[in-house]
């Protein structure tokens, strides 16, 4: 890969030092290229989330030790200040939460949730941010969007508060995108259609994406490339055909393993399943 | 239409407590009209009379009108409360989400002041300062909003604890809101429901502790008609008029009922999930620490 990386992490280590143990990420590295799309799977407790949100700078520093370097454009964001930080964060990197419903505050309007970033960060006028909010609705395909713009989070679905949370990270043309398991809360239909979304607006936006999740069939279908954590440590990394297809870890195959195939179901199993009438 | 539809929406303890509150309101509003006497006047040429209809709640010892004290009383308490109330949460609240909200070393030093604060019992807090400042209403109230301030503070910031690590929050700061705008606008609502209920809590309790400073001597000075202060100066007539000293007593405690009835009342209301006992001792157990001293020093 010779294009120079969006964000290159070098030997990053975080350490909760309440906590006893192991490093939660054990000198870890990792290249994400303009455009490319990062599948980062493990299971729970692995260091997956804990690497985005050391990216986000979502960890609070007085928990954790860190060490080693996140640089981001070339800046290593471990150096820079809080408003400087705060800046980078508010319009380059969005971040999508595992749960929808909680990561829209409940007593505010959606219009006004999308619209304070833009006020605050991209110095619009409220008329400008209304008027671009209603296009980031549009963009995730959220039916009458005028409409949405006035009401509560608890007035919308779960999928559609899904969308907003994608709407409200899109909302300043990030060139990466965080989302940390983005369809678990939601029901298999409408992760579908979420799925689709983030996939098209990838390419749409041309942004880079780094996806976090435990389900290696979505990460399948989204990510160009496959990062398998365990522990705090990177196992298996490389392009999702290689991994998927000929995993090299042990771990990497137990994660497949894991995978339940319906093809594979035997006979006998399948009956006792199903009942004697079954099927 | 649409202020009956949401009145009905509320609990019987805000029906009741509402209209605990309106009457006390109405008639401290119309007493002038109904017994039109200074509360200070020792002119009524009579002492130690019953009830009449021209004097409703009686005459106490030194000739002045009784209802006119009461009911001047129950402002003096209301003026109290209220004062102790939005001057605690005005510093309370800021306090208690900044420290939640920064931690560390910010944190560990509001926390230390109020610790120190805290290890004393309200009362006995309350009395040294007044003995350092003087004796008087002033120096009582000032005394009471040191006391109330910490207790306002540690429950704002517990409840702030628990808003800071919300997703939205972690969101809006991605999303680069600036930590005003993130205790402002995201973590402040979100416990108001919270604060409401600290609130009328803090005025109930603040009025008590006023009556049991005044009662004891350090609060309001002789012609000041304290509810407090009108129970020690009838205290000695107790067997021969007593009608004297329950009056007042009543009133105060069913001022502070009301403000109790109100909270609680709020308190479900506005949060259905956090019926849980728990939620009510945390609070209380704030309020409570050496609160009955407070409660028995009112109405011993």
């Amino acid at each position: 890969m010779n294009s120079p990386s969006l964000v290159s992490i070098k030997n990053l280590t975080v350490d909760f030092w309440r906590v006893p143990g192991p490093p939660a990420l054990n000198s870890v590295s990792l290249e994400v290229a303009p455009g490319e799309a990062v599948g980062l799977v493990g299971e729970s407790g692995s260091g997956k989330s804990t690497l985005g949100f050391a990216i986000a700078g979502l960890l609070d520093p007085n928990d954790i030790q860190l060490s080693g370097e996140i640089l981001f454009k070339g800046q290593n964001l471990l150096k820079i200040s809080q408003d400087e930080y705060r800046e980078i964060r508010g319009s380059q990197i969005g971040y999508i939460f595992q749960d929808a419903s909680s990561s829209l505050n409940p007593l505010l309007k959606i219009g006004k949730q999308l619209t304070h970033p833009l006020m605050a960060n991209g110095g619009m006028s409220k008329a400008d941010a209304m008027v671009r909010a209603k296009e980031l609705l549009d963009m995730v395909e959220i039916s009458q969007s005028g409409r949405r713009l006035n009401q509560y989070p608890h007035e919308i679905s779960g999928g559609m508060k899904q969308r907003v949370v994608i709407a409200a990270a899109l909302s300043r043309d990030p060139s990466l995108l965080i989302a940390d398991e983005p369809t678990t809360a939601l029901d298999v239909t409408v992760q579908a259609q979420i799925i689709d979304l983030l996939l098209r607006l990838k390419k749409s936006l041309s942004m880079s994406l780094i996806f976090i999740s435990h389900d290696l069939g979505v990460v399948a279908r989204v990510a160009d490339r496959i990062v398998v954590m365990k522990d705090g440590n990177i196992v298996e990394s490389g392009g999702v055909g290689q991994v998927l297809a000929n995993p090299r870890e042990p771990y990497t195959q137990l994660l497949l393993a894991n995978i339940p195939k319906l093809r594979h179901v035997d006979e006998s199993q399948s009956l006792r399943f199903w009942g004697s009438n079954g099927r | 239409m649409k202020f009956l539809t949401w009145w009905r929406s509320l609990n019987t303890r805000i029906h009741v407590s509402v209209f605990m509150l309106l009457f006390l309101a109405v008639l401290s509003a119309l007493a002038p009209f109904i017994s039109p006497f200074p509360s200070d006047e020792m002119g009524t040429g009579q002492t130690l009379l019953g009830p009449t209809w021209k004097h409703p709640f009686g005459i106490d010892s030194m000739g002045r009108d009784q209802f006119s004290r009461v009911t001047e009383g129950i402002r003096l308490s209301a003026f109290i409360g209220f004062t102790v109330m939005s001057t605690s949460l005005l510093v309370g609240v800021p306090v208690g989400i900044l420290s939640a909200y920064k931690g560390s070393l910010l944190d560990s030093l509001f926390s230390r002041i109020l610790d120190l604060l805290f290890a004393f019992p309200n009362l006995l807090l309350a009395l040294v300062f007044v003995t350092i400042l003087g004796s008087g209403s002033w120096t009582a109230l000032l005394a009471l909003v040191i006391i109330y301030i910490p207790i306002a503070s540690r429950f704002v910031r517990s409840a702030a604890l628990a808003e800071k690590d919300r997703d939205y929050v972690s969101a809006a700061k991605v999303n680069g809101a600036s930590t005003f705008r993130i205790c402002a606008k995201h973590i402040l609502p979100n416990i108001a429901p919270s604060l409401l209920v600290l609130g009328t809590n803090i005025f109930a309790f603040a009025i008590l502790a006023e009556a049991a400073l005044s009662y004891l001597g350090v609060g309001a000075k002789p012609p000041t008609p304290s509810l407090g202060k009108i129970l020690t100066e009838n205290q000695g007539f107790i067997t021969t008029s007593s009608h004297l000293v329950f009056i007042p007593a009543i009133t105060l405690s069913f001022l502070v009922l009301a403000l109790n009835l109100l909270g609680d009342g709020l308190r479900d209301h506005l949060d259905p999930k956090k019926t849980s006992s728990r939620y009510k001792k945390s609070l209380m157990q704030l309020l409570l620490r050496k609160g009955t001293a407070t409660a028995n020093g009112g109405q011993k």
